[in-house]
């Protein structure tokens, strides 16, 4: 059974995603914010990991892609590199994505609004898990 | 002080110097004419005994050698950009060539009876303007010398003395003396008398170019910081003292803080604002006077006496920073000797610090405005974020709802959740909507995100959003692009969201057919139309198709809701950017809309 671990900090929202992931066979994780959520990363080891923009801070989201993704040598999470991440924005849906603070480098597998249908961020959970 | 004239890179004094090389190259035609003019006058009409043929010969030679001059000047103007040691060897050269034609001149006109004895008083004078003063009377002494030198050869009989007079007065000792003797000290007076007129004029043209420089530098920037490092750069350097620092008054007008110094060490600085009380100096300078400090170490009105010697600091001028809202703080100089600042100099830091406020006040205004774009964008980004997480999570769960426990739900129930999810999403559309209307109100300075985008790349990447919901209705999405790509300068989300909601009213509004998008150019702008074969809008709505909340009456009653602000939004957005939209359409055949923007400038050829 896939595991998927989803850190964002709004407690309804992931409420209502930890029924549709669990109705549709996964096994669901949840972790508030960056630290719990990393802690995680390492005890959990899941196939892959949901991301929210915007948490504590306006780009708290941005800053845990790149700790998972840090290229270096000697990085905390070398070795979890190759989970697939998914990020959750709140941004407009319709508009193309801005963001700040680095535009040119975005260590993410795929975006999606938050205010997606249920259908779309399943079809793209299992995309990304297809892939990996 | 060397300071730069725009066009020539050369220093104001350096120009000065060719054009008064120039000037006595022209007075010298007069003087060569003159002589010979004069000669012939004197010698034909009142019949002095002057030696005639020397005399033409000298003013033929003067021509001569005056169109040498004039031709190797020009010469050396084209040839070397920085007037140096070379313009000043050719000053010399053309100042003793007058002075030895003086001189013959002299003898050939009667030697110490020559009236033309007081003319050379005339190229003393342009002697000491023209030369460098340091060895000025040193080259003064050569006249004197020539002079002296024709009397003696004639009086030993060296040289052949030109009668003017029958008497023979080149030989009485106390004539020839006396005459000597006077004509020196005239030329030394003349001499000093220019070097000192010109070294004023010299000084003030210098003072009056630093003060050019300074202001220049310090309104040349809005940035606060550099305002103000540049505004004591200017004074230190102007007044030609050791140091000059700013102390700004805080908004109570209590405190005094000094924010910048020049020439000063760091240690000096202080770190923290004083009490306006007992900064007595500032005090006295804010009062509206310029305060004058002759022993600071020694003075009682400062503090820290101490480091007021370490640092070297012996006087202190301080003048008041005046901008038109009231005093903003105070401007000082330092010099390291007691006499350093004269009252010249006094007027002048006041000089200087009536454009420093000036500066000092548009930076503020300036940074003020940056900081309240800065506060808008936040405000609109944490809005934005606190009113959409909670319709996030109400639609994430009503859609969970809806779609996973469907089974678990009855009609009843799933008809419920339904229609609470319709309005969910609706208000987020909403939501968006209204964001997007406040942001484009905010009118935020944002001169930093006016780049370059390119108009055709995200037409494309926007119709390939549109795609997928236009092949899902079984319309047909086409793109005519022109041979180019199209760039206009702007923000590239605020351009996306003009080409989504013309796309998405498209798509919406269309059930079957296609929507049309054309790329165009004309002239300087670029032409954008999206047609469609939709519902089209009524006559009487067309007046108001582009009015906040409006919907038309057959928009109202397809199943897809709208909220009335797209259009909205687009038309306030075209036309900050300097475009136009217009709109014709049939009710029930379909409607086309056309965009024109203004090109990015390096666009056009």
């Amino acid at each position: 059974m896939p595991k998927i671990l989803m850190i964002d900090d709004d407690t309804d929202f992931a409420a209502s995603v930890r029924v549709l992931f669990e109705a549709s066979g996964y096994q669901f994780h949840w972790a508030r914010n960056g630290r719990e959520g990393l802690e995680k990363v390492k005890a959990l080891r899941p196939d892959l990991i949901i991301l929210d923009v915007m948490m504590d801070t306006f780009t708290e989201g941005f800053h845990i892609s790149l700790s998972l993704r840090d290229p270096s040598p000697g990085a905390e999470f070398a070795a979890f590199r190759g989970i697939p991440i998914l990020m959750l924005s709140s941004v407009h849906s319709a508009t193309s994505l801005r963001f700040a603070p680095d535009e040119d480098y975005l260590p993410v597998d795929a975006f999606l609004d938050k205010s997606a249908q249920p259908e779309e961020l399943l079809a793209k959970v299992s995309e990304l898990l297809g892939k990996a | 002080m060397p300071t730069m004239e725009p066009f020539s890179g050369r220093t104001m004094a350096q120009q000065e110097l060719v054009y008064s090389l120039r000037w006595l190259i022209n007075m010298r035609w007069i003087a060569s004419a003159g002589v010979v003019v004069g000669t012939a006058v004197a010698a034909r009409a009142l019949r002095v005994p002057i030696a005639e043929l020397p005399l033409y010969l000298l003013g033929l030679t003067l021509l001569a050698y005056n169109l040498a001059l004039k031709l190797s000047l020009r010469w050396l103007d084209a040839k070397y950009a920085d007037v140096g040691a070379v313009f000043q060897w050719f000053a010399r050269t053309q100042i003793g060539l007058d002075w030895l034609g003086m001189a013959v001149l002299i003898h050939y006109s009667g030697g110490v009876e020559s009236p033309a004895i007081l003319f050379f008083l005339f190229h003393i004078t342009i002697a000491s303007l023209l030369l460098p003063h340091d060895r000025g009377f040193l080259y003064v002494a050569v006249g004197p010398a020539l002079v002296g030198g024709v009397a003696v050869a004639e009086y030993s009989g060296l040289l052949q003395h030109v009668y003017l007079v029958p008497a023979p007065l080149h030989r009485d000792r106390v004539y020839v003396m006396g005459v000597l003797f006077f004509f020196t000290c005239a030329s030394y007076v003349m001499a000093y008398v220019s070097m000192s007129i010109s070294r004023r004029l010299r000084r003030r043209e210098d003072e009056v170019a630093g003060l050019y420089q300074g202001v220049q530098a310090t309104l040349s920037s809005l940035d606060f910081r550099t305002v103000l490092d540049k505004l004591t750069e200017a004074t230190a350097r102007v007044l030609n003292c050791k140091g000059a620092s700013v102390r700004l008054l805080d908004p109570m007008g209590r405190s005094l803080e000094m924010v910048t110094a020049w020439g000063l060490s760091p240690g000096y600085l202080e770190k923290a604002p004083i009490d306006l009380g007992k900064a007595l100096i500032d005090q006295e300078a804010l009062s509206g006077k310029t305060v004058l400090v002759t022993d600071a170490a020694n003075d009682t009105r400062l503090r820290y006496p101490d480091k007021i010697r370490a640092e070297g600091i012996v006087s202190i001028l301080s003048t008041p920073l005046i901008g038109k809202t009231g005093p903003l703080g105070v401007l000082r100089a330092y010099g390291d000797e007691r006499h350093r600042f004269s009252k010249d100099d006094a007027a002048f830091l006041a000089a200087v610090a009536s454009y420093g406020a000036v500066a000092i006040e548009n930076a503020r205004t300036y940074q003020m405005r940056l900081d309240m774009d800065r506060e808008k964008s936040l405000f609109l980004r944490t809005v934005t974020h606190e009113l959409r997480s909670p319709l996030n999570a109400v639609a994430s769960i009503l859609g969970v709802l809806r779609q996973v426990c469907a089974g678990d739900l009855g009609a009843k129930q799933a008809d419920l959740v339904s229609r609470a999810l319709q309005r969910v999403n609706f208000l987020q559309t909403l939501v968006d909507d209204l964001l997007d209307l406040a942001a484009g109100k905010a009118e935020v300075l944002n001169t930093a995100t006016r780049e370059r985008v390119s108009l055709s790349g995200s037409l494309r990447d926007a119709c390939a959003r549109f795609e997928p919901q236009a092949l899902g209705k079984g319309l047909e999405l086409s793109l005519f692009e022109p041979g180019e790509d199209l760039t206009i300068r702007g923000d590239r989300s605020e351009l996306d969201r003009i080409l989504n909601n013309l796309l998405s009213n498209a798509v919406k509004y269309t059930q079957k057919g296609e929507v049309r998008v054309d790329l165009g150019r004309i002239g300087q702008e670029a032409r954008l139309t999206v047609a469609d074969t939709g519902i089209g809008i009524p006559e009487s709505a067309m007046s108001q198709i582009f009015e906040e909340f409006f919907r038309a009456s057959n928009a109202k009653t397809m199943e897809e809701r709208g909220t009335g602000l797209g259009l909205a939004i687009t038309k306030d957005l075209v036309a900050r950017y300097g475009g136009t939209i217009s709109v014709r359409s049939t009710e029930g055949r379909g409607t086309g809309f056309t965009l024109l923007l203004p090109l990015a400038s390096d666009q056009v050829p």
